[in-house]
């Protein structure tokens, strides 16, 4: 029985009781080297320095004499969306950018593609400045927004690209041939002919990406591209946007709250937080670096007598025949605790799971740098 | 230019696309929007047949009048459908899309939605002319040329009012009821209204330049008058395409009262 | 059976709540009423003066403007039956009111009298004020009050029934407001609503004479700013008629559309 395991959300890992699996077991949780950081075709596509937002907004009161005064002497609070943010990304990079709700990912995007000025601070997309050079960074960028749809309703897809080339002002043969492509490599042919409305949010979804690639941009913005997808969309949407990358050298810019969608599509993870940057790092060392736990599940032949005593495992949860374990990997390397086990008991079966990315990140916003366990 | 008009033929298919759908439902809406115009006939026929000069207006004048403004607020809400609907895109942040592509905000919203309900009013207005007035070529020059005039001031209105979107947050409320005051003084021959609020309408509430003097230049041509429209006209728009720019800054810099998602 | 109307009572309070929340917009909007009112008394002042060789059927300026204000508050004050029922029977809640515990045409009526009895007084308030401050007032026969207030009653009753067997032909119809917009307007006209009847030209006079719309706008408009016992009396005998017709017309589309529902399963 071959041990199927994941790094994934929430990777499970059923592991029979044979010595040779044990082997494989090992091997997986010996943990690869950190990939190489900085790629060797390094070209800036993206530069940001001390990029800054503030938000003068008026405090719209309640009662309505206080609503009266207000429309004369509005009460101004000066919000700092964004606090300050460096930034490079690569050319062909994939870089999940993520945050809690009202983190600043949304301002930074904004500025970025040049809908919105910032209050202080630069950054160069393509060598434009995007606010200054917004049309012709436009022509350069692709955008897609989960919850807000390029897509004419009422129409079926194939229309909105036609106009889309229109605006992007593509030569129309040139057009017809990259729709074809994007058809094929999407597997849009049957469904770009029925009217938006009608097709499952993952269609759309799978149509409104390659929308966003008709013009071949440089770079593409995705913000959270699969937000209400099922699972099986939502792979079918990663497969999607990681080709595009892969084949196409597409720099990818994504936020999402999906942990998922970082796992297997970006390379790199920067973690905003209250405007500003609290980490900037390959996904590789993220997973190194914070999980550091294991929960192991174990079914015995007999009741847990208690007898296992290792520095770094501690007992979470034992009940008749059932034991959970927590493994602190830096103290107890896993081959040697999973052994221990195996040797000490007899294991009816066993569950290896590493902590949620979710957990991961969860505690990365809370500030904490050890993961909770 | 070609792209320009190339796009333009783009958004007009997939309007027209669009409304064809939903045939049933735009027939129901033509249909609504004739009755509503006839209502407004029946309403100045019954008048006429009783009170048959109105302070030197007759029905013919009547009929000009509203043939005048059918047609020019017809052409600009039609051909140019989101001009009213400035206000919504600001506070929905639809005004974003636009700025994420590669052209100039102001025209592309512009022409991205043809409303072909408000195009039947455009085409209500010369064809109950046609119907009911005696018409000679010069007549019909005439009623093109302030009609045109007529639309630019509607376009300025519209971008005025829309612009106040990016000031404050009851635009659309305030929006209404400009446009209602606005259409309602156009709807009554000038000449019942004395001096300070002629003089109102021939500024702030520019009903003079959409129904007043297109009426009297069509009973009388008058180079000056024309002349005096059409400045009328073009201060409108210029003044709507200024503070739509104005207001877009703002709202680029982000500090707008209302939450902008 | 007391607690029965109670209930009722009770639906035609709440929507006066919820509509007071949303009193100062409805204010807003009454500045439109505002020009609509000024626009007319210019109208009529100049029609008048001119001494164009019309006779006014009896009214004088000031009368003839403030049988406008009624008329328009007659007709502003009415809430969207029709919008509201087609809504209902499309989506389906019509059948999931069916199951409660109260009669669904009474529960749309009182909460259709409650919304139009707050906005007429916002209405003639508004409208009162612009054009006592325009063309003064005229004698108004406070004794005739209750007399007043029975007819605005049935009145709105028999619009409410107008308003209501439209907006039910959206059992059988798609698209209702077409049929609305022909019919609402079909009474506006008929019904002596932007002029009096009286001034009409004698064949449309009397095809208006015959019909019902005259009694749900002009005939009450008439009445309020020229009461007397008699027109009163008679005004009243009138709409008692046709009120049983339209009641009953009601009721019978209200069963037709609900079997159908029944059989069809909404």
């Amino acid at each position: 029985m071959a041990p199927i395991l994941t790094m994934g959300a929430t990777s499970l890992c059923k592991v029979g009781t044979s010595s040779a699996t044990l082997a494989s077991v090992r091997t997986i949780f010996r943990m690869p080297r950190k990939a190489k950081e900085g790629m060797t075709s390094t070209m800036a596509v993206i530069e940001v320095r001390g990029l800054k937002k503030v938000f003068a907004l008026q405090r719209k009161p309640e009662g309505g004499w206080a609503r009266f005064k207000a429309a004369f002497k509005p009460e101004v609070i000066r919000m700092e969306a964004v606090k300050g943010i460096d930034l490079d990304v690569d050319k062909g990079q994939a870089l999940a950018f993520i945050g809690p709700n009202g983190a600043g990912k949304s301002t930074t995007i904004k500025m970025l593609t040049g809908i919105l000025h910032p209050t202080e601070g630069s950054a160069t997309v393509l060598g434009y400045t995007p606010w200054k050079q917004r049309q012709q960074l436009a022509f350069r960028i692709g955008s897609v927004f989960g919850q807000k749809s390029q897509l004419w309703l009422h129409l079926p897809p194939v229309d909105t690209f036609n106009l889309l080339a229109r605006i992007y002002e593509l030569d129309w043969l040139a057009y017809l041939q990259r729709r074809g492509e994007l058809v094929e490599l999407f597997e849009l042919e049957e469904i770009i002919h029925t009217p938006a409305r009608k097709l499952s949010l993952g269609q759309r979804m799978r149509c409104e990406i390659a929308a966003s690639l008709l013009h071949r941009p440089e770079i593409i913005f995705l913000d959270e591209p699969t937000i209400g997808l099922d699972p099986v969309a939502k792979a079918s949407i990663r497969d999607l946007i990681r080709r595009a990358n892969k084949e196409e050298g597409v720099t990818v810019f994504l936020t999402s709250h999906d942990a998922g969608d970082i796992e297997q599509l970006c390379k790199r993870v920067v973690i905003i937080n209250h405007g500003e940057v609290i980490l900037d790092d390959t996904v590789n060392s993220l997973r190194r670096d914070f999980m550091k736990t294991r929960e192991i599940d174990l079914k015995l032949d007999s009741p847990f007598d208690g007898a296992l005593i290792m520095p770094g495992v501690t007992v979470v949860k034992s009940k008749g025949y059932g034991v959970k374990l927590a493994v602190d990997i830096a103290v107890a390397p896993i081959d040697a605790v999973v052994g221990e086990i195996l040797r000490t008991y007899h294991v009816q079966d066993i569950t290896i799971q590493s902590q949620p990315m979710e957990e991961i990140i969860a505690a990365i916003y809370r500030g904490r740098k050890e993961s909770a366990s | 230019m070609a792209k320009f008009l190339q796009l333009f033929g783009a958004y007009f298919k997939a309007n027209m696309a669009i409304a064809l759908e939903y045939r049933a439902s735009f027939i129901s809406q033509v249909f609504g929007m004739f009755i509503n115009d006839m209502i407004w006939v029946a309403f100045w026929v019954l008048y006429f047949t009783r009170f048959p000069v109105l302070k030197g207006w007759t029905l013919d004048d009547v009929i000009v009048l509203w043939a005048s403004l059918a047609f020019s607020f017809g052409l600009v809400s039609g051909i140019l459908g989101n001009a009213r609907r400035i206000p919504q895109m600001v506070v929905t942040g639809q005004l974003d899309y636009y700025l994420a592509l590669p052209k100039n905000v102001l025209w592309h919203l512009l022409i991205a939605q043809i409303r072909p309900i408000a195009l039947g009013d455009a085409i209500f207005g010369p064809v109950l002319l046609v119907v009911m007035v005696e018409l000679t070529w010069a007549k019909v020059a005439v009623f093109l040329a302030t009609a045109l005039v007529a639309s630019c001031v509607w376009l300025g209105i519209m971008l005025i009012g829309g612009s106040l979107a990016f000031y404050m947050g009851n635009a659309e409320v305030v929006n209404n009821q400009i446009f209602n005051g606005v259409i309602h003084f156009s709807s009554y021959p000038i000449t019942i209204f004395d001096g300070s609020v002629k003089v109102l309408l021939y500024t702030l509430l520019p009903a003079g330049f959409i129904t007043g003097l297109p009426v009297e230049l069509m009973r009388q041509w008058s180079w000056l008058r024309f002349g005096q429209q059409a400045l009328a006209g073009a201060f409108f728009l210029g003044l709507g395409i200024l503070l739509f720019n104005g207001g877009l800054r703002r709202y680029e810099s982000g500090n707008l009262m209302m939450m902008r998602s | 059976m007391r607690r029965v109307w109670l209930k009722y009572l009770e639906v035609s309070r709440t929507t006066v709540r919820s509509r007071w929340a949303y009193l100062w917009d409805q204010v807003l909007g009454g500045l439109f009423l505002v020009i609509i009112m000024f626009v007319y008394v210019q109208l009529w002042r100049t029609t008048y003066a001119s001494g164009s060789g019309g006779d006014f059927a009896g009214y004088t300026l000031p009368e003839i403007i403030w049988y406008l204000v009624f008329a328009e508050a007659i007709i502003l004050s009415l809430p969207r039956i029709d919008a509201v029922l087609d809504q209902e029977v499309k989506d389906g809640d019509l059948a999931l009111r069916l199951n409660k515990p109260y009669n669904y045409l009474l529960f749309h009526y009182f909460s259709f009298m409650g919304d139009c009895l707050l906005r007429v007084v916002t209405w003639l308030v508004i409208g009162g004020v612009t054009v006592y401050l325009l063309v003064g007032g005229f004698p108004f026969r406070w004794e005739g009050l209750p007399a007043m207030f029975s007819v605005f009653l049935i009145t709105q009753t028999l619009n409410f029934c107008y308003g209501a067997s439209i907006g039910m032909a959206s059992f059988w119809v798609e698209d209702v407001s077409g049929l609305y917009l022909l019919l609402d307007k079909v009474k506006w006209v008929l019904g002596g609503f932007m002029i009096p009847i009286e001034l009409y030209p004698a064949t449309i006079r009397r095809i208006a004479e015959a019909l019902p719309f005259r009694h749900m706008v002009g005939g009450p408009a008439r009445l309020f700013v020229k009461f007397s016992w008699a027109g009163a009396g008679e005004l009243l005998l009138l709409q008692g008629l046709w009120l049983l017709a339209f009641v009953g017309v009601c009721l019978a589309i209200f069963r037709l559309g609900v079997r159908k529902v029944d059989v069809n399963g909404g």
